[in-house]
């Protein structure tokens, strides 16, 4: 049977329910803009019913409510969503790095200016027919001389930047491994605190919030996959290795080598990511800066043998005082290198050539440019160490591969990050906040917290009057 | 679908972004004036281009190659010309010499203007282009021809190096002539003719005019093969230049940006973009509902 102080116990309910609707709408529009944070709800619902039944009435009546309660905060989360969201974003991370990384060597290459390698070479090989032109003449040898001192420097400092982008990439992946090993213990430690509140049949919603960041990120990274478990614990694993379980981060370790730092997992077992930014920062470090750096390196190479084989011939092939153009031994005119590796960062002009070495044309023969137009040809001859193109175009070539592989990253890292962008405004759709929806949600509550407060008002008056206004006959 | 405020903002700054990132690439193309910046921007067309400068670099390098011979062959032909005027001095001076009226006295004066003739004839051979001697073969800083104290020998004292020169991808030509088997006859006719005039001898001056009209006629026909090669380089030039025009307007064609619709483009995206800053700023600021409660 119902008593007054149940009544009033309906209404203090109601407030307190109402309260706390409001104050999960507080937070809500408080965190509007955190990154990933999802929506939460006081889920609202009906008291115990008691039974009335009891006392003045003959047999069941049914079930008197008992106001109001929240039954629990409820957390916006779809775990498919961020499943599809991770495997997309991993793959668009990755392209962007790619996209990025290239850019800056496409830009250090400054292939497609007057002062590429190409555009050197041009002008290296106008400078012998300038100098077959007149071969006597002191000023196109200068002229040479200096052509070739910059077509040199020109490797020379691709070859330098390209090492230094190579080592930057190597910083960029210890960091990068840095991140992941920190998040793994954060994920690690959150595991355990959400198990632990899990337990106690609470919900512990931030904390998951603070998990789906680390895991988005790991993602990104790495293309960790997780896997919720029952206990409300994830397991976290890359490409097949298990990076956290429960309260267990699994790290990884990265050895001190520069340019060629190995990350590898602390069990031994090798780390191979298959998306992510690791995997771009691995992929820009060991394939396609080495790729290019060799195809300078060749490209050097061919050219330094391809010249000194005509300016200093093997005496063999050639005697030289018999065959006219070379009536007189020459010199290397580059330094000779023994193997094209490294090729481009040491190509230099022989230090020990003057002006007067360059066989322009023999001592014997001064007018005779024969050797100078020689060289210049060398521009349209196949070469055997390049499959058979010409230097300019073995050169050529490269650039344009590179300029294609930055097209290939970059329609790559739009298209998986129009599809990324698109899964997270579909997740953002079900967890986001939206203020329209929790001002309406605040009118609402406020306005049954004031209806409340009217109940209670009702039941004081009631009160009142049994305690004050009873009784009173005679007095 | 539900949208969240999150959605709102981020929607914006990526179409903010998207347009000024289209924005800029406008921009660039109208600034430079080319269709592209980077060989990522379009690989085969920046492949294409580069293949045209570096035809257009070798062509260059031909066209002065060309223009170097063609120099040293107008040198050759001014000699040759001047040779020939000589020639026909020298033998209009043997048929007056071979006239059986003159007297001794006026031999000898011919002989001494044949003898003029002589060193203005090495003179001529000894011309240089650029401080380079014509007619030395190789020895380009050797004088070719002197005359001894006495007037009576003329020394070669160059070699029989013919200089040649590409004048086109493949295309050899010589511009040299042996100084020795072009000229040496023609001096030592000269002397014996001037000897035989001065010494008033005439069955060695009847010789000597022979062997002058056969030394003269080796130097009309080394004038002939020399035309012929200016013809040659000529045209090479000719097509040369051609060929220089048309891959520069391949070039243009295939780099520059037609810059009446670079502009109007950029124009339109500037309009796109002050659109959606408009949009993107109503999204941000929007009022909601907390705004119109009270």
């Amino acid at each position: 049977m119902p008593s007054l102080f149940s009544g009033l116990n309906v209404a203090l309910r109601a407030l307190l329910a109402q309260q706390e609707s409001i104050q999960v709408i507080e937070h809500n529009v408080a965190n509007a803009n955190t990154p990933g944070y999802r929506r939460q709800q006081a889920v609202l619902s009906t008291g115990v019913p008691t039974m009335l039944s009891i006392g003045y009435a003959p047999g069941a009546i049914g079930q008197l409510g008992t106001g109001v309660m929240v039954e629990q905060v409820k957390r916006f989360s779809l775990d498919f969503m961020d499943v599809r969201y991770r495997d997309q974003v991993s793959a668009s991370k990755q392209w962007a790095l790619e996209r990025d990384s290239l850019q800056q060597v496409e830009t250090s290459l400054s292939e497609n200016s007057t002062n590429g390698v190409g555009a050197l070479l041009d002008d290296f090989w106008n400078q012998w027919q300038a100098l077959s032109n007149d071969p006597t003449n002191q000023t196109f040898r200068s002229a040479l001389m200096d052509s070739s001192q910059k077509l040199v420097n020109a490797f020379n400092s691709r070859s330098t930047s390209l090492s230094n982008m190579r080592s930057d990439q190597n910083l960029s992946l210890v960091q990068h491994v840095q991140e992941v090993n920190e998040l793994a213990s954060q994920v690690a430690e959150l595991n355990g605190e959400i198990s632990h509140v899990l337990a106690t049949n609470d919900q512990p919603n931030d904390q998951m919030d603070k998990r789906d960041i680390a895991l988005d990120r790991l993602a990104e990274l790495t293309g960790a996959t997780s896997h919720k478990q029952e206990n409300g614990e994830v397991i976290v694993s890359i490409n097949g290795h298990v990076l956290v379980s429960g309260q267990q981060a699994y790290k990884l370790v990265t050895t001190n080598s520069v340019p060629t730092a190995t990350v590898s997992w602390e069990d031994g077992q090798a780390f191979s990511p298959v998306t992510g930014e690791l995997a771009g920062t691995l992929d820009v470090r060991d394939k396609v800066i080495p790729g290019l750096q060799k195809g300078l390196d060749d490209t050097a190479f061919a050219l330094i043998k391809a010249v000194n084989a005509i300016h200093n011939p093997d005496p063999a092939t050639v005697p030289p005082p018999s065959n006219p153009p070379y009536a007189a031994p020459g010199m290397d005119f580059f330094k000779d290198v023994g193997s094209s590796n490294g090729a481009a960062g040491t190509i230099q002009l022989n230090p020990n050539l003057k002006n007067s070495d360059i066989l322009g044309a023999s001592a014997v023969n001064p007018g005779d440019g024969t050797i100078a137009q020689l060289i210049s040809n060398v521009r349209t001859q196949a070469q055997a160490s390049l499959g058979n193109a010409t230097i300019n175009d073995y050169y050529t070539n490269q650039s344009a591969g590179l300029g294609l592989a930055i097209q290939n990253a970059t329609s790559n890292a739009t298209n998986h990050d129009l599809v990324a962008s698109a899964l997270s405004s579909q997740r953002d759709s079900f967890t986001g906040v939206n203020l329209d929806e929790e001002a309406a949600s605040l009118v609402s509550a406020q306005k049954a917290y004031q209806a409340a407060t009217r109940v209670f008002n009702a039941m004081d008056d009631m009160m009142d009057r049994i305690i004050n206004g009873l009784g009173l006959v005679g007095r | 679908m539900r949208i969240s405020n999150r959605m709102m903002i981020d929607t914006a700054i990526r179409q903010m972004n998207d347009s000024k990132e289209q924005l800029a690439a406008l921009q660039e193309i109208a600034g430079s004036g080319k269709l592209f910046q980077n060989i990522s921007d379009d690989p085969s067309r920046a492949s294409f281009a580069q293949g045209l400068r570096s035809s257009l670099k070798t062509n260059e390098g031909f066209i002065n190659t060309g223009q170097n011979a063609s120099d040293w062959l107008s040198g050759n032909e001014q000699v040759f010309g001047q040779m020939i005027d000589i020639g026909t001095k020298v033998q209009n001076l043997l048929l007056q010499g071979s006239s059986d009226t003159l007297s001794s006295t006026e031999r000898a004066a011919l002989g001494t203007q044949v003898n003029d003739l002589l060193k203005e004839a090495v003179d001529q051979a000894n011309s240089n282009v650029n401080g380079r001697f014509l007619f030395s073969g190789f020895q380009v800083k050797t004088i070719p021809f002197t005359l001894n104290a006495g007037g009576t020998a003329v020394t070669y004292n160059g070699d029989s190096g013919i200089i040649q020169q590409d004048i086109n991808l493949g295309q050899k030509i010589d511009l040299g002539f042996d100084g020795s088997a072009t000229f040496s006859s023609f001096f030592q006719s000269l002397i014996d003719a001037r000897d035989a005039l001065l010494t008033n001898n005439m069955p060695n001056l009847a010789t000597a005019q022979g062997a002058f009209t056969n030394a003269l006629a080796a130097v009309q026909t080394a004038r002939t093969v020399n035309g012929t090669r200016q013809q040659q380089v000529t045209a090479t030039l000719d097509s040369l230049g051609k060929a220089q025009t048309q891959i520069k307007a391949l070039l243009s064609k295939k780099e520059d940006a037609n810059m009446a619709e670079a502009i109007s483009n950029l124009n339109s995206q500037q309009t796109i973009y002050q659109t959606v800053i408009e949009v993107s700023s109503r999204a941000i600021s929007s009022l909601n509902l907390f705004d119109s409660l009270r």
